[in-house]
């Protein structure tokens, strides 16, 4: 073998190791007989260097998963999570032996099948994956986030960009960067949206896809209710919207639908005749205020005069008792 | 006349209906301050008494879905909670009174008494006492005025309202807890009896209301508006 170990070098950056790791997909997914020497050499260099169980190894999956140079991880969770969709499946790392290092080796037929049916499901747990770290590591102190149950569908959606299962191939599945990107783009847009409305749906669609918006308007802020001030105002206001309810001729047992017959012409003739000799019906609101010196409203009271039809008043002043015991 | 179990040291009479009242489970209404308090076991409520109570549920509750309306035309895109609305009133208990005004002594108080109201639910404290009442007297004419003063300003009339006839009005919210409000007698009170029938809200099932009622019998009819009275 050729090839020897790259020297170790200090990562400059997540986007770095991803030129890294797609230098080295690239050439993997190429039939071998078709690879010049030049080509098998630095595959087999740049397996050797960053793709081994040993310190660079495990700083180079923590910069391509996290971002970062100090998190753990496992060669299985790199490969669910990295190798095989950056690879469009077709890739896989093979377990080291005694003798021989970790390798990438080309997916069996049968389990390429399998991996294709569910790139969806490979996708989501993408996005479990990305979204625990994240929860940990930057929302640590956010209850919405730490404490979430389960995760909507649709939002895992709209995170990995496909809002329409049908139209979903695998070449589509996002990286590990970009998702840990979207997420955090939602999850900012989430919390923002909660301070100003706390009964915004968490992990909404909208905030799953905002990450498609280049600079997203923050959320526009609910004003503050007043509902003191409402209950006034619509309180002050009801004497009028009741005076046109009633009209120029109705009364309120009419509005009410309250029908009770003329059964005492007598005593409705006597309510008649001291309805001619009162002032004209009215509807006043009285709004009043809180002293002498404030121009505050602190309540409102309504008053219809001559608004009870003579009809009820009779029935209701007649006597009408009820059996004296029940 | 003299009823001293329904006047209990004021001229006047009182009676307290409910539609449902049986005699295992009466309703109880709260009377006097916390230093002499009584309380009035109610009756059946009449089929008349009844249909005043609709008149009532109606009226409040178009208040109740006129403010609401506007309380959700203000609020695009906010999910309002129960707390957020007025709620429905359900008003069940009348509370009749008959009386003279200088001898019925409807001093400067405030209707949200225990029973009546719970200071210490949000929803039925005396902020959301609501006390629609009506008011009858036998002379077609200007004769009583019901005056509110604030609490924080006492001396201060904030609103009067004139009983000219027959006169139905509203106390809203807030009245009950931000001021008190008393009858003040007019010039001829002493020759034309005046009454008044008040309803008060309460906040349990079984809804207290207050007011004061007269009625005139139903035969003869006097040949002048003079009143007669019929025990309760």
């Amino acid at each position: 073998m050729a090839s020897s170990i790259e020297p170790p070098c200090l990562f400059q950056s997540q986007r770095h190791c991803y030129s890294i790791l797609d230098e080295t997909l690239s050439l993997a997914v190429l039939d071998p007989l078709t690879l010049d020497a030049k080509d098998r050499s630095r595959l087999e260099q740049l397996l050797l260097s960053y793709f081994q169980d040993n310190e660079t190894g495990g700083i180079f999956r923590s910069m391509i998963c996290y971002g970062c140079d100090n998190r753990s991880v496992s060669t299985a969770d790199f490969n669910n999570f990295v190798v095989l969709p950056g690879s469009h499946y077709v890739m896989e790392l093979r377990a080291p032996t005694s003798h021989v290092p970790i390798q990438l080796q080309q997916v069996s037929a049968t389990a390429m099948t399998q991996l294709h049916n569910n790139t969806l499901s490979h996708a989501h747990a993408s996005v479990d994956f990305v979204l625990h770290y994240v929860s940990v590591q930057y929302y640590a102190d956010n209850a919405e986030v730490t404490f979430h149950q389960k995760i909507p569908v649709k939002w895992k959606n709209g995170i990995i960009g496909k809002e329409d299962r049908t139209t979903l191939t695998i070449v589509d599945t996002p990286s590990l960067e970009e998702l840990q990107y979207r997420i955090r783009k939602s999850l900012d847009f989430s919390i923002e949206l909660k301070k100003t409305n706390s009964y915004s749906f968490f992990f909404s669609l909208a905030s799953a896809l905002i990450w498609k918006e280049s600079t997203p308007a923050p959320p526009p802020p609910l004003e503050k209710v007043d509902y003191t001030s409402l209950y006034l105002k619509g309180c002050s206001d009801f004497p009028d919207y009741l005076a046109d309810l009633l009209g120029p001729d109705r009364y309120l047992d009419e509005l009410a639908g309250i029908e009770v017959g003329h059964a005492y012409p007598e005593v409705e003739a006597r309510f008649k005749k001291m309805y001619d000799q009162a002032p004209p019906r009215h509807v006043d609101g009285h709004d009043l205020k809180l002293g002498e010196h404030t121009s505050e409203i602190g309540g409102t009271v309504v008053a219809l005069h001559q608004y009870i039809s003579p009809s009820f008043l009779a029935y209701y002043t007649v006597d009408h008792d009820a059996p004296a015991r029940t | 006349m003299t009823d001293e179990r329904s006047s209990h040291k004021k001229e006047r009479k009182i009676r307290v209906a409910s539609p449902d009242h049986v005699d295992t489970k009466p309703v109880w209404l709260q009377f006097g301050d916390t230093a002499d308090v009584y309380l009035y076991l109610s009756q059946k409520a009449s089929v008349a008494e009844e249909k005043w109570l609709s008149i009532v549920n109606f009226v409040m509750n178009l208040l109740v879905e006129f403010v609401n309306k506007r309380i959700k035309e203000f609020s695009p895109g906010r999910k309002l909670e129960g707390s957020d609305l007025m709620r429905t009133r359900s008003y069940g208990v009348v509370v009749s009174s008959a009386s003279n005004p200088i001898q019925g002594n409807y001093g400067w108080h405030r209707d949200g008494k225990n029973g009546i109201v719970d200071e210490g639910d949000a929803k039925y404290n005396s902020s959301q006492l609501m006390v629609p009442t009506l008011c009858l007297q036998n002379y077609a004419h200007s004769n009583t005025r019901i005056e509110w003063a604030p609490l924080t300003d006492p001396t201060y009339i904030a609103g009067t309202v004139h009983h000219e006839c027959v006169l139905f009005h509203l106390q809203l919210l807030y009245v009950n807890e931000k001021y008190k409000h008393h009858v003040s007698p007019g010039l001829f009170v002493s020759v034309f009896c005046c009454f008044i029938i008040v309803l008060l809200t309460s906040q349990f099932s079984a809804p207290c209301f207050h007011c004061f009622l007269f009625r005139w019998s139903q035969t003869p009819v006097p040949s002048h508006p003079s009143l007669c009275l019929i025990s309760v």
